[in-house]
């Protein structure tokens, strides 16, 4: 008997990847050069930059998150596999 | 009072960016329940975002109760460097609720903002005001003492408008002397060129900026006055020296009347810095010296060149314990070829009786092997000229024959 990887664990790995990509190709990352000194220049200006900076790190985070669980479904589905149909 | 410079159009554009980010976060959705956690992180991070959307429509609302307040701030205020925006016709000003931040800001980019502060800067309302000056001074110093933000000054300054801020600060030093008042403004001016010159002179020997572009605006471009006054602190390599001091001295004897220092005194002319700035260095006064043609040379012997400064450059050009004597070559053949053909200059400039100790060390090199040695100097190649009548001539005055003799 052939098995094969679990499709649908393949499935939703791709499914969080896919989410990790739209999260890495987010509006959000766009805001830095947005927000340069050629926009606004000051204190408030200085805080909002700090801010989208947080917020980067809190998306790359999420990102890695989400590779990582894609990485553990991939595992899990060659570890346990099905039989071919 | 904290203040917040900002420019309209592009504030919009950030405002819209926001917009498009509260869409995006709308519309994701979770994939699977191992995705939940990550979507409220990004979630979460969108949201505080989004959150300042309103706080950047009050800015530039002007709301009877907001915290920006519209605000005319003086250009000329050194301490507000980091608001300002020369040059950018959509900058506004508003009061800023925020007291100033911990947020460092990256020394490249301060940097900058002096540079297009200085490009855009009406010098008397700095110059007439010591302290506005002493500040400008200190960003400048500040910004040339770090390498990155010195580039970054320079680059953002460029070659053509640092001619151009170069030139009003000579205009304000040629100036000395006029009142009391002139006189005080050149002194603050020279700081801050001096500031500037030595600043640029550090870039341009680490390389980190384009030396060709730079080289063709002072030996070009700027007035030969300013261009002295920037040679005599840039403490450039030697060859640099000189050749950039002969390309002024040139465009000056072109239009001598008719630069920025004509009304300055003779000794605060743009060839007396320049033969202060060569006789301080002996290899770029031997560069500036075989450079010069006959017009050149024609100035430098010429009534109107002071001639205790040329003395200085010729004999600091000839310093024997600087380089060897093929290194002395090619300037000296040609400033005696020079003068073989324009003897009265010499007489008339009274550089005559320096000659002997300019010339003197050299003798068995312009003579030829007459002393006996067994290895024999090797002759300079003279162009043409008779040895003895490149010579003799200078040994007709006593202290000539004398300084020679030594």
């Amino acid at each position: 008997m052939t098995t094969t990887p679990d499709p649908d664990a393949l499935e939703r790995a791709r499914a969080l990847r896919s989410l990790a990509a739209r999260i890495d190709a987010s509006v959000l990352h766009d805001l830095v050069a947005a927000a340069g000194d050629d926009t606004w220049r000051g204190p408030t200006a200085d805080a909002f930059v700090a801010e989208v900076r947080w917020a980067e790190r809190r998306c790359d985070d999420a990102s890695a998150a989400l590779r990582a669980a894609a990485r553990g479904l991939e595992r899990a589905a060659a570890a346990h596999p099905i039989a071919a149909r | 009072m904290s203040y917040l410079g900002y420019d309209r159009g592009r504030l919009l554009a950030l405002r819209r960016r926001l917009g498009d980010l509260a869409d995006e976060a709308a519309r994701l959705r979770v994939p699977d329940p191992l995705a939940a956690e990550a979507v409220r992180q990004y979630r979460d991070a969108a949201a505080a975002l989004t959150g300042w959307l309103g706080e950047l429509a009050a800015i530039d609302a002007c709301g009877f109760s907001s915290p920006f307040q519209p605000v005319a701030l003086d250009p000329a205020d050194p301490a507000l460097v980091d608001l300002l925006h020369p040059g950018d016709a959509a900058w506004a000003t508003v009061t800023d609720p925020r007291a100033v931040t911990a947020v460092t800001l990256d020394p490249a980019v301060h940097a900058r903002h002096v540079a297009e502060y200085v490009a855009a800067l009406d010098l008397s309302r700095v110059l007439g005001d010591a302290g506005r000056a002493s500040d400008l001074a200190r960003l400048l110093r500040a910004a040339t003492d770090d390498p990155a933000a010195r580039s970054a000054l320079l680059v953002a300054l460029g070659p053509d408008r640092f001619g151009v801020v170069i030139e009003d600060l000579a205009v304000r030093i040629a100036a000395r002397g006029a009142s009391g008042e002139a006189t005080a403004h050149a002194d603050r001016a020279a700081g801050l060129l001096q500031l500037l010159a030595a600043g640029m002179g550090a870039a341009r020997r680490a390389g980190t900026i384009d030396a060709t572009a730079w080289d063709a605006q002072l030996a070009e471009r700027t007035d030969p006055y300013g261009t002295a006054l920037v040679l005599q602190a840039a403490g450039l390599a030697a060859a640099d020296l000189g050749a950039l001091a002969a390309a002024a001295w040139r465009r000056w004897g072109q239009r001598a009347g008719d630069g920025l220092d004509e009304r300055a005194a003779t000794d605060q002319q743009a060839p007396a810095i320049l033969l202060a700035a060569l006789a301080a260095n002996p290899l770029a006064a031997r560069r500036a010296l075989e450079a010069f043609d006959d017009e050149d040379l024609g100035v430098l012997f010429g009534g109107s060149i002071d001639p205790t400064g040329v003395l200085a450059v010729l004999l600091a050009s000839a310093d024997p314990r600087i380089g060897g004597a093929d290194d002395i070559e090619r300037s000296m053949a040609n400033v005696l070829g020079f003068l073989v053909g324009h003897e009265e200059q010499a007489g008339a400039s009274g550089v005559l009786d320096g000659l002997g100790a300019y010339a003197g060390p050299y003798l068995e090199h312009l003579l030829g092997a007459c002393d006996g040695a067994s290895y024999p100097a090797r002759r300079w190649n003279l162009h043409g000229h008779e040895p003895t009548e490149l010579v003799g001539w200078i040994a007709r005055t006593e202290v000539a024959a004398a300084s020679l003799e030594s």
